[in-house]
């Protein structure tokens, strides 16, 4: 699926773990998707949850993150 | 004891930030019982804290009742922590509402507070006149002084007893810092530092998982603020060998000089860290030649400034504290180890998906955590919610993460050493914790850990 066509997880405004729990929740049904976060603890956590996780991500502005779901 | 009614008055509920705050005023006299102030965390989680007119306005006990309407949870502060000179037994506080304290507050320690009350009757004078009380004065702040030094290892001349940890930081960094000098600090130095930091030029240093940290040789004028045990997560500061220029030692979570660089110019320790009164660090100057005093004074030397700055009895009351504490610490220290151990094993094993700060393993060699701190953050947990349901259950514990902290903010130690900062939970072990009380927090942690968990 292109970029311009994620699904989109809309987390503005919310603290954390709810961009983190949403994220990983749409992993379930999607490989790729939008995160649309603006709470500072975000980039920070999706650093540490991919380490733990085998997830991977993409930050494409300081509230936009591209997650994706670990392949193997 | 009994509780009257709930009661508001209205020139309180004004000093209070937000919402409406019920205080239940309790029958007793308030010289009775030794006075401890709760203060509510309401609904909307902004923590209440009583301004100081507030504090003088209060002239009874005030305890707020557990599950009282209208707030979440309470938040207990001891007589130390609002400097009102009341102060707690230590069993005391946690036994009231049998709660099992793993928070890093702690109430003063009982050698100290038994102390207390004499050192304020002995102490009182000013130690350079001759009059007997002023003798009596200078005498007892001798032998604390001495105390202080056998135990932080370092020469009684140069410790200096002072009452503002922010003038610590401030005198340690910026007595030695040049014109031209650029102050080294890692990204999990204290906010103080941070704060310093963004006043002269400064180059912020990379954290590892582990809380190593990757030190640039540096030039001879330039300073670096190292750490010796990092507040959050107990992991103990790696040596900065290849350094060249002066170190100020940020100590105020250690109890002693032993594992500082040889070389350091200044240190700070805070009488917090071994259970001393409130309001009084110790200021360390080993390097005297290229220190300058950054604030206006009178006195050139050091001494002459910080005299009639710091309270002699808090003094001797912290002497007495560290002596006690640190005897305790090297009997407990294995108990402790193997309670950490054994948290660290069932949070891996039972629970799951759970970062935890720093290596053990090495504790004893210098690197690595103390046994006496645990961090640990747990994936797809809210800390807000955690804390509280904690609570309910019996367990106070701190938190590094934004959503239960006063200010929102994560904790900038996790995220430099690339931990996650959601879910956390800091534990403060100690000596009085029983094995009981450890497995019974397990055990409830993982229970709850399952419900909150939405993943």
């Amino acid at each position: 699926m292109s970029r311009d066509r994620l699904v989109e997880i809309d987390c503005i405004g919310m603290r954390c773990p709810i961009p983190i729990i949403r994220a990983a929740k749409a992993l379930k049904v999607y490989d790729e998707i939008l995160l649309l976060s603006d709470d500072p603890a975000t980039l920070p956590d999706l650093h540490a949850w991919s380490r733990m996780t085998g997830n991977s991500f993409s930050v494409l502005g300081p509230t936009k993150f591209v997650v994706t779901r670990f392949a193997g | 004891m009994n509780v009257n009614t709930p009661t508001t008055p209205a020139a309180t509920q004004d000093q209070y930030q937000s919402g409406p705050v019920t205080l239940l005023t309790l029958d007793a006299p308030f010289w009775k019982p030794k006075p401890d102030i709760f203060v509510l965390e309401h609904e909307d989680r902004k923590k209440v804290l009583p301004s100081t007119a507030t504090r003088a306005r209060i002239r009874r006990l005030i305890r707020i009742g557990e599950g009282y309407p209208g707030c979440s949870r309470l938040v207990a502060l001891r007589g130390t922590v609002l400097g009102v000179g009341s102060i707690t037994d230590q069993e005391s506080l946690p036994s009231a509402h049998g709660i099992v304290n793993f928070q890093s507050d702690s109430p003063l320690h009982p050698a100290a507070f038994e102390f207390l009350s004499d050192a304020f009757r002995q102490g009182w004078a000013d130690p350079k006149k001759g009059s007997f009380p002023s003798k009596t004065t200078a005498i007892l702040l001798n032998q604390a002084k001495e105390q202080l030094s056998v135990h932080l290892s370092v020469r009684v001349d140069q410790l200096f007893p002072m009452a503002d940890l922010q003038a610590g930081f401030y005198l340690g960094t910026m007595g030695i810092l040049k014109s031209d000098s650029v102050l080294h600090f890692s990204g999990a130095a204290r906010s103080e530092i941070f704060a310093i930091g963004r006043t002269v030029p400064s180059h912020i240093l990379s954290v590892c998982a582990n809380g190593a940290v990757d030190y640039l040789a540096g030039r001879p004028q330039d300073l670096l603020a190292w750490q010796s045990v990092n507040s959050e997560t107990g992991v103990q500061g790696n040596q900065p060998e290849n350094f060249q220029g002066k170190i100020f030692v940020d100590a105020t979570s250690a109890l002693s000089s032993k594992n500082f660089p040889d070389n350091w110019s200044t240190a700070l320790w805070d009488s917090r860290t071994w259970q001393g009164p409130a309001g009084l660090v110790v200021f360390g100057l080993q390097d005297d030649s290229t220190w300058i005093n950054p604030l206006p004074h009178a006195s050139a030397d050091l001494e002459g400034y910080v005299q009639n700055t710091f309270s002699i009895p808090l003094t001797i009351a912290s002497a007495i504290a560290l002596e006690a504490y640190s005897r305790e610490a090297e009997d407990g220290r294995d108990a402790l180890l193997e309670m950490n151990l054994r948290i660290r094993h069932f949070l891996a094993t039972q629970i799951g998906d759970v970062d935890i700060a720093g290596d053990i393993a090495h504790s004893e060699s210098g690197l690595g955590a103390l046994p006496h701190l645990l961090t640990f953050s747990l994936l797809y947990v809210d800390a807000a919610l955690l804390q509280e349901r904690l609570e309910s259950a019996g367990f106070s514990v701190d938190s590094g993460s934004a959503c239960s902290a006063t200010n929102m903010e994560h904790s900038h130690v996790l995220a430099a050493m690339g931990l996650l900062t959601h879910g956390n939970v800091r534990l403060t072990l100690r000596n009085s914790h029983s094995w009981e009380e450890i497995e019974r927090f397990l055990q409830i942690l993982k229970a709850i850990v399952e419900e909150l968990r939405t993943v």
